[in-house]
């Protein structure tokens, strides 16, 4: 189980996104910022500021699962928001936050497009991505194509419990914040496309932890527009897309965005999902990542993984992985478990 | 006015409606304390169940809360003096560096619908806030932690509160998706929710005990 599986699973992960059964279930590693920098054993802050400290921790969390998880320019929340001139602070473990400063539809009005070399944790993403394909661009490659979703940018941007009243208090403010957001996250995208190497650019993944907290006819209304404006954008663009809170609400909304492999969280039932997505959309997920992989045992991570197969593999279409992104603190042992049990029950 | 009226301008978020429809009811003759207790709070009920249900989302249900609290600000001026005009003094945040604010503010929704005045600390909250809740009035806290990293800055807070000695004046209750009953105890706070609409009932019963 050594660069060989890596290799092999990826292959799978391939097949089971173009809804297929593969001769073996792959697993992924979804791994970021709180998880990478406690194995790393440094702040989740200075990991956020130092592209090589964050290149250093990513490699050592690659080399212990064995090629599993990869490199890429990490800084949680803050790329969107800080490039429309949002303050960003860091709470003292080190995790940033967006200080809400749309408190009219004037503030929305001054909102600006910035130039990509100007534009805050954006900028400093981009040089991490620079940084970091520089250093092992040639062995390992660098992913670059994710963005937070306008429709969260917008809600961090105008506070979440404001902008989700909106929805229905000020839908004018909200389409118009949308409009701004869409418009960045595309530059955003076009500057993605534009730094890796000539056609490379081959998936896109959205997240969006908030789109599944309004209903689905105000998902159909509000987000699914913008879903489509950015992923039709890039047609030739594999579409991902991650929301690990509960959505099972808009999981018809995200077949009709054109989603081909959904990340979700462990509050959506799997065996509901996949009746509601077979054929449509592949699922990664769904082991609890903070009661199972964070503070269960082996045996726990074990029968999640079992159940998973059980309600969701039939048919292809599945990849096991975390529900949602790998907790701080997350056992090796555990993780292990993961990639086992998928190996040992996930033979099709 | 039938009352019933307004109970379904709150349950349908009613906003521009609210504050005449409130009035009118004043004018036909219902208390404030009638609208709260026969429109309002059981609008509000209706509302949260609704919520967790399934069958409405949050923007309906922060919508509903602001409909109620339109009302309230109508009502509010003729119940002075009426001490048993609220439940309760509820103050609630996120604990230090915890800036997740849906859960919180959903309990929010579901306190105040449930009769309780409501401080709203807000997110990352130092145990300062809270202690200076207290000093306002409050009976009740709430501590709201959805990160694992942050739980232990529920004991800090609640020593803190010790050391200034308020601890006795307050029932604190702890919720959010990185707590359980047994850490929530552990942690020193006097009852645990698994969930928002658990939240009204248990603070009533901690308030009972508090005399
Ligand atoms: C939405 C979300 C976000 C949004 C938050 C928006 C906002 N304004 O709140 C965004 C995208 C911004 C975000 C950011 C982050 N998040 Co987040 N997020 C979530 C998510 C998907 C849902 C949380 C939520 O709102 N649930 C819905 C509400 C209604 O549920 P709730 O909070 O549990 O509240 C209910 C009850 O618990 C209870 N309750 C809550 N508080 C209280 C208090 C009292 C007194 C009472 C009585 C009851 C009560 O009532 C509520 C209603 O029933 C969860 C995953 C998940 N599925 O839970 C991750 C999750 C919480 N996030 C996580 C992380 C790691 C982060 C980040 C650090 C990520 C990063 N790389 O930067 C950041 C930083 C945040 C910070 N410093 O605080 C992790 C936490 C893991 C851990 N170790 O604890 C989770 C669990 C995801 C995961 N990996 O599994 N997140």
């Amino acid at each position: 189980m050594r660069e060989g599986f890596a290799q092999k699973n990826f292959e799978r992960v391939a097949v089971a996104v173009s809804y297929q059964e593969p001769d073996q279930l792959p697993v992924f590693l979804n791994v970021n910022g709180p998880y990478i920098a406690s194995y790393y054993n440094v702040s989740p802050y200075d990991y956020y500021h130092s592209p090589e400290l964050m290149l250093k921790a990513q490699l050592a969390v690659r080399e212990r699962f064995w090629g599993l998880t990869g490199v890429f320019p990490d800084m949680s929340i803050a790329p969107e928001p800080s490039a429309m001139g949002a303050e960003i602070t860091w709470t003292k473990d080190g995790t940033p936050w967006v200080i809400p400063c749309i408190h009219s539809m004037e503030d929305v009005e001054r909102l600006e497009i910035p130039d990509v070399a100007n534009a805050g944790y954006m900028t400093k993403s981009l040089e991490t991505y620079h940084y970091m394909y520089q250093q092992v661009g040639g062995d390992i490659p660098v992913s670059f194509g994710t963005t937070h979703s306008p429709w969260g940018v917008a809600a961090l941007m105008r506070g979440t419990s404001d902008f989700m009243a909106d929805v229905i208090m000020d839908p004018e403010l909200v389409r118009a914040l949308l409009r701004k957001t869409t418009d960045l996250g595309l530059m955003w995208l076009r500057n993605m496309e534009k730094s890796v190497p000539a056609g490379t650019f081959k998936r896109i993944l959205i997240w969006d932890d908030l789109s599944s907290f309004v209903s689905l006819d105000h998902f159909r209304e509000f987000i699914l527009p913008v879903y489509e404006e950015l992923y039709g954008a890039f047609p030739e663009c594999e579409r991902w897309y991650h929301n690990d809170a509960n959505a099972t609400n808009i999981l018809e909304g995200l077949a009709e965005a054109g989603v081909k492999c959904f990340h979700l969280g462990d509050e959506v039932d799997m065996a509901f999902a996949k009746e509601k997505l077979r054929g449509r959309v592949a699922l990664m997920g769904n082991v609890p990542p903070l009661k199972v992989l964070r503070n269960g045992t082996r045996q726990d991570v074990e029968a999640s993984v079992k159940d998973i197969i059980k309600k969701a593999a039939k048919g292809g279409g599945l990849i096991i992985a975390p529900g949602g992104y790998m907790d701080e603190g997350t056992p090796d042992q555990n993780i292990e478990a993961m990639i086992e049990a998928t190996a040992r029950y996930g033979r099709y | 006015m039938d009352l019933d009226i307004l109970k379904q301008a709150v349950t349908k978020g009613r906003f521009k409606e609210i504050e005449q429809l409130t009035r009118q009811a004043l004018e036909d003759g219902s208390t404030p304390r009638q609208i709260l207790d026969q429109a309002l709070v059981p609008a509000m009920e209706m509302v949260g169940a609704m919520f967790s249900a399934g069958d409405i989302f949050i923007p309906e249900m922060m919508v509903s809360a602001k409909v109620m609290q339109k009302s309230l600000d109508v009502l509010k001026p003729l119940m002075v003096g009426d001490i048993t005009s609220n439940v309760g003094r509820f103050a609630i945040g996120t604990v230090k560096d915890d800036l997740h604010d849906i859960g919180k503010n959903i309990v929010i929704s579901m306190m105040q619908g449930a009769g309780f005045e409501v401080i709203d600390l807000g997110i990352d909250c130092p145990p300062e806030k809270f202690i200076q809740a207290i000093k306002d009035g409050a009976q009740l806290l709430g501590m709201s932690a959805i990160l694992t990293t942050v739980v232990e800055n529920i004991r800090r807070t609640i020593e803190a509160i010790k050391e200034s000695g308020l601890r006795e004046q307050v029932k604190i209750l702890a919720g959010g998706a990185a707590v359980n009953e047994s850490l929530a105890l552990k942690m020193g706070a006097d009852a645990y929710c698994e969930d928002a609409g658990e939240a009204p009932p248990k603070a009533k019963s901690l308030l009972a005990q508090l005399g």
